[in-house]
């Protein structure tokens, strides 16, 4: 269906009601969000050099930077609520935004007294600011990806860096489960989740960069009771799938009591086990399936590639023998089989049409 | 282009969607599946995960060369499952997710097989041999099994065999450029993708799926345009990206504007592009005046893509009314 077949579709159904709005203006699809969001990262950091040579004594007293980025941040603002007419102006404005917000963060940096947890918590601050000030898709979901990740360098503890991953992973599954809850909020909420996804994908797949992966090992120098602080957080994954899917089936209208939540719940127990074990899987199996569920085909495509990632860098992990690594996944992997043939067996009403 | 629940989300953001409404506006679009769907993803995510959990245990296991079990144990541990997936497709045949599942499961297992024999008896065979021989080996599968992911796997294995070849012979350092070993990769990644479009015109419809082609032509676009970048920033290096690229640029083009029109592709292109313009304008105005060339640098990539975004959009709006 077309934009005018679609809008006509559901206006026949009392679903929409007044203008159709612009089909021009509705948001990029993902792969050009995807071109727009690179091209538009890089034009502000080429945009920043340009300032930071151009009025370099400006920008080397904090004042200055802090000035600049404000009136970077600022003047974009201002122009996006007045509705970018044009794709060059919202890729301008994006970009300048971009540019304003390192000019501020390195202001920050410079002031006196203000070390690694101060830009972090002013990043947080500053990116949960624009992201209800700006109204542009590109630009919420960059704000929400940088907040989250900000957090990351909130603290030097070791147990707010293994705690961290799993809340950010309940966040983004929080998020994207009630995209659909609220019409007027659901943009933004489906920009807020994905920005929270790329964020953990980053601590998920990308450790260094200062990160520390989803469990950091204890060093030397913990006390004995951050094992026990490591054991709890492994549970936590495995709870935050289990709870990810009984508020899945809740929101999908199926009763507490239904057949098929019971049987929901006795094929998500392997998975909570061996989310125990291998923690990113439970974050990118709810993806995955929340993607399903959404009819978001892209974040399924990007949390199939995630898990297919994670499984590769989970061989190398050191957190377990790789002995025990391949035990769990066969003993999973034998008991899904196992599970489905049994539902196959059995014809239990929600597996009876399945393919043969 | 923008999909069904994108244009209904910007709907809603305008108001022109009841706040309770969301769902079943998106319902009555067809965008949420129905319980025939559910069942279908549910069954097909049991079988994959499965499938996959099994395969990669194994791996792992294998991995491990654990001293307690004995030689015959190992091969039978990787055999048995081996001769199990045989036996399944032998049974369900192809044309069903079992049997499908169960030969990706198979050409996995030759590999782990193939690994087995090489730690096992230690023959002295290069890295290479193992993957190579996995490629050939699992080739009539792939030609027979008609599924998009297995020819992937394929692809991927010959590229692993490829870069271990070239590193393994030591043609990195008697050609004494970084840059000449990715050029088979390049060629053996244009050759599958035009095989794949070439059999998905002629009609076979396994191979229309899109998913395929967009991942073998981001990696081939990626490797020429590096190659391309590498030629401008330092103009001692090979030149013959620079007589490569454009014709991959203006056969993608031409291809997937004209003949099969996937905006997907059409946007990578025009991402490396835009790549690529901003490197030479680096390479031409840096070395002159820094402030001036950050400066034009900066807006050429937000002029350029803002640009490209115009167009991408104009071509899904003729799309649609199409």
């Amino acid at each position: 269906m077309n934009p005018g077949e679609l809008w006509w579709h559901l206006q026949s159904r009392g679903l929409v009601s007044g203008e159709q709005p612009d089909p021009e203006r509705a948001p990029p699809p993902w792969y050009l969000r995807i071109l727009l969001g690179l091209a538009g990262w890089l034009g502000s950091l080429f945009l920043l050099g340009f300032l930071g040579l151009l009025i370099e004594d400006i920008l080397d007293e904090a004042a200055g930077a802090l000035s600049i980025g404000l009136l970077l941040c600022g003047g974009a603002v201002a122009l996006a609520r007045r509705g970018a007419a044009n794709d060059f102006l919202a890729q301008a404005i994006y970009a300048a935004s971009l540019a304003g917000q390192a000019a501020i963060l390195i202001g920050v940096d410079d002031l006196p007294g203000v070390g690694r947890s101060g830009v972090a918590l002013a990043a947080m601050v500053l990116a949960t600011a624009l992201f209800f000030a700006l109204p542009q898709a590109l630009h919420r979901t960059w704000c929400a990806g940088m907040a989250a990740l900000a957090a990351a360098f909130l603290s030097d503890s070791a147990y707010l860096a293994g705690l961290l991953p799993l809340l950010l992973s309940a966040a983004a599954v929080w998020l994207w489960l009630g995209v659909y809850d609220r019409a007027a909020w659901a943009s933004r909420r489906a920009d807020a989740a994905l920005g929270a996804t790329l964020a953990l994908l980053i601590l998920l797949l990308l450790p260094g960069l200062g990160l520390t992966g989803l469990l950091p090992a204890p060093s030397p120098a913990d006390d004995d009771s951050y094992g026990v602080f490591l054991i709890l957080v492994r549970l936590g994954y495995g709870l935050l799938w289990l709870t990810g899917v009984a508020a899945l089936l809740w929101r999908l209208g199926l009763a507490p009591g239904a057949p098929a939540v019971r049987s929901a719940l006795l094929l998500a127990l392997p998975l909570a086990i061996a989310a125990c074990l291998a923690p990113g899987l439970s974050p990118l199996l709810l993806l995955l399936v929340i993607g399903y569920a959404h009819g978001h085909r892209p974040l399924t495509g990007l949390a199939t590639l995630a898990l297919l990632a994670y499984l590769s860098r989970y061989y190398y992990s050191l957190e377990l023998t790789l002995l025990t690594k391949s035990l769990m996944l066969m003993a999973t992997g034998a008991m899904l089989l196992l599970l489905r043939q049994l539902l196959r067996h059995r014809r239990l009403p929600w597996l009876e049409a399945a393919d043969a | 282009m923008p999909s069904e629940r994108d244009h209904i989300l910007h709907w809603a953001e305008a108001g022109r969607v009841g706040d309770d409404r969301l769902r079943d506006a998106l319902g009555a679009a067809g965008v949420l599946p129905d319980r025939a769907a559910w069942r279908r993803f549910i069954d097909l995510l049991l079988l994959g995960f499965g499938i996959a959990g099994l395969g990669a245990g194994l791996i792992f296991f294998l991995a491990y060369n654990w001293d307690a079990l004995g030689r015959f144990a190992k091969f039978a541990l990787v055999q048995a499952p081996l001769l199990g997936c045989l036996a399944l497709i032998w049974r369900r045949g192809l044309d069903g997710a079992a049997g499908r599942s169960a030969l990706m499961l198979a050409a996995l297992l030759v590999g782990a097989l193939l690994a087995l024999i090489g730690q096992t008896y230690q023959t002295g065979a290069d890295p290479y041999q193992l993957f190579l021989a996995w490629a050939l080996a699992v080739l009539p599968w792939a030609m027979l099994g008609r599924l998009p992911a297995l020819w992937l796997l394929w692809l991927l294995v010959t590229n692993v065999g490829l870069a271990l070849y070239l590193e393994a012979r030591g043609l990195r350092d008697l050609l004494d450029s970084p840059q000449l070993p990715l050029w088979p990769h390049v060629a053996l990644n244009l050759l599958a993708l035009a095989a794949w479009e070439v059999g998905a015109v002629r009609g076979l419809a396994w191979l229309r799926e899109r998913w395929a082609p967009r991942l073998i032509n981001t990696v081939a676009g990626s490797l020429l345009t590096w190659l391309l970048l590498w030629t401008i920033v330092d103009a001692d290096e090979g030149r013959g990206a620079a007589l490569i690229w454009p014709l991959w640029l203006l056969g993608c083009l031409g291809v997937y504007l004209r003949l099969r029109r996937d905006l997907f592709m059409v946007a990578g292109v025009l991402l490396a592009a835009i790549i690529v313009v901003c490197t030479l304008l680096g390479r031409l105005l840096l070395d002159e005046d820094l402030v001036a060339g950050l400066l034009a640098i900066g807006l050429a990539l937000i002029g350029l893509s803002a640009a490209a975004a115009t167009w991408l959009r104009r071509l899904a709006a003729e799309e649609d009314a199409a």
